[in-house]
């Protein structure tokens, strides 16, 4: 079975910056309707300012380094709601792959899970809210359930990106109950929430820098 | 609208109004040399509790110019209607704490809010003590029932100056905090818009409105008000606001104000003056006293037209903080 090991990671986030930098028109678009535009922007500074930075951490970083950057990055470059969900995001799943040569899927687990607590708690949200949360939650419920099946890395990336971009769209009818677009008429009925769309690109990504 | 404003590019906004203001007030305040932050230049003040404020840039005068003896020691700016980073606002903490503790002060935004709570979570890690009070008066965000959704707006304008002057008198921290919750606690205000504002992020009006159109309780970055209504003359705007902000809290007969006519960008002084008697009648009507009224631009959203009206009910107590002397560019108490 191929492992997640450092290699992987570097190239995943390479591949992240890459991404976000070709959705960041559309993310802010996405974000214009029901927030203050700037989601996408954030995103791709986040990862942009986190890769400026992977050098620093020699020629092969430690999987929890690269976390932590990624997540230091979003929190002191990124500002806004953004800012401070995604780092929380990356800097808590950085500290459950603390001294890790590779996350095996029990380690993947443990990070995500991990990220979601701390998110829920620190936004104070909860699934239904129309929030990232509603991309990240079926994801780690999907991992569970494949570690259980027995699956292989690709079998189970591929599912926690399926059901991440399934719970995105799931936002789609959901009446806001946290962030600005609460305070709107319609609560962002009929849009997606567009950081559970970036939830979606990130799995999207790691399924696909798997190959 | 086309966006016709006097800026170089989009990602240094900030960083040059903040270069700019700096240099016209050398006396009074500095950058922090690393982030985004304005210090008073005597920063910390040695045995007071340290007042930081901040939120996004784009409202100027607030936060940028209410740093300044009376007033706050710190503000943490972020982007254009964008929260500041966890780590800037505690560079902030750390350059105004003084050993007495600090309070952290600014508007109930979802993203003030994570960043400003990460931020305190941080700072007392490193075993400073740090509070924080939220500005959420403005009464058209949520409704009566559940304050603690409102938005905070123009009150910040009194509450910042309760602030100052209650850290100015050496009080300890949870003292500073008490004065101003209780400021913020009989604080309401509500807006009415004329006109969307563009944003120097994107470039383009942030929402909507008709010509002919205006709308009551419409936030500072185009968040949907109350009732969306053709024009209507001063006095009958006011006439429908009033009501509104007096039943909020409620103020009652005999109750004393300090009154806050603010506007949001693009109105006269004025329009201004002709909603402040029609203001001042009505209050007159229900033998609500007003101790002080300032009229002009505190929290404003770019060239957005329209105005809001604050109420701060005040008591002795916090008649003696307003009456403290303070000093910032624009707003001087002596």
């Amino acid at each position: 079975m191929q492992s997640l090991n450092r290699d992987y990671w570097q190239k995943t986030f390479a591949n992240l910056a890459t991404a976000f930098e070709n959705e960041k028109v559309a993310l802010c678009q996405m974000d214009g309707v029901i927030g203050d535009g700037d989601h996408g922007a954030s995103m791709a500074r986040g990862f942009a300012e986190a890769l400026a930075q992977f050098p620093a951490l020699g020629d092969s970083p430690e999987i929890a380094a690269m976390f932590s950057t990624t997540g230091n990055a979003f929190l002191g470059k990124v500002g806004g709601v953004t800012g401070v969900i995604f780092g929380t995001f990356f800097i808590e799943a950085g500290k459950k792959a603390e001294g890790l040569p590779e996350t095996d899927p029990g380690a993947l687990t443990a990070m995500l899970d991990a990220a979601l607590q701390a998110i829920k708690k620190r936004g104070k949200v909860q699934e239904g809210d129309k929030s990232m949360i509603d991309a990240l939650a079926p994801a780690v419920d999907a991992l569970k359930e494949r570690i259980e099946n027995g699956s292989d890395w690709k079998e189970i990336l591929e599912a926690l990106a399926e059901s991440a971009r399934q719970g995105s769209e799931a936002t789609r009818p959901m009446a806001a109950k946290v962030g600005r677009v609460r305070y709107q008429k319609e609560k962002g009925v009929g849009h997606v929430d567009p950081g559970s769309v970036s939830v979606a690109i990130f799995f999207r990504t790691l399924k696909e820098s798997l190959a | 609208m086309v966006m016709k404003k006097l800026i170089n590019h989009p990602d240094r906004v900030v960083d040059e109004l903040i270069e700019g203001y700096v240099l016209a007030n050398p006396k009074l305040v500095r950058k922090h040399p690393r982030v985004n932050a304005i210090l008073r230049v005597d920063a910390p003040v040695a045995d007071k509790v340290g007042v930081v404020i901040g939120g996004g840039a784009g409202h100027e005068p607030l936060f940028l110019e209410y740093v300044g003896p009376g007033m706050a020691d710190a503000s943490a700016h972020g982007q254009i209607f964008a929260a500041p980073a966890p780590e800037l606002i505690l560079e902030a903490i750390r350059a105004v704490h003084a050993g007495k503790g600090v309070m952290l002060l600014y508007n109930n935004y979802a993203g003030d809010c994570l960043n400003f709570d990460m931020a305190q979570d941080m700072a007392r890690e490193e075993g400073i003590e740090v509070e924080t009070v939220r500005v959420n008066e403005e009464i058209a965000s949520a409704p009566k029932g559940s304050e603690a959704d409102r938005r905070g707006t123009t009150a910040d304008h009194v509450v910042i100056k309760m602030a100052g002057a209650a850290s100015e008198s050496k009080l300890p921290l949870a003292e500073v905090v008490r004065i101003t919750q209780k400021a913020v606690d009989g604080s309401r205000s509500l807006g009415v818009g004329l006109s969307s504002c563009t944003t120097p992020a994107t470039g383009r009006e942030i929402f909507e409105i008709g010509d002919d159109e205006m709308e009551i309780g419409m936030g500072l970055h185009g968040e949907p008000g109350v009732e969306r209504m053709k024009m209507l003359p001063a006095d009958a705007t006011v006439e429908r606001m009033i009501p509104r902000l007096v039943e909020d809290l409620p103020y009652q007969s005999g109750d004393e104000i300090v009154l806050v006519i603010n506007g949001y960008g693009a109105t006269t002084r004025m329009e201004m003056f002709i909603v402040n008697r029609k203001i001042r009648s009505m209050l007159a009507e229900r033998k609500i006293g007003v101790y002080a009224t300032d009229i002009g631009e505190y929290c404003t959203s770019q060239e957005m037209k329209g105005l809001s009206i604050t109420f701060v009910r005040m008591d002795d107590e916090l008649k003696r903080y307003f009456d403290m002397p303070c000093q910032c560019p624009f707003y001087v108490r002596y």
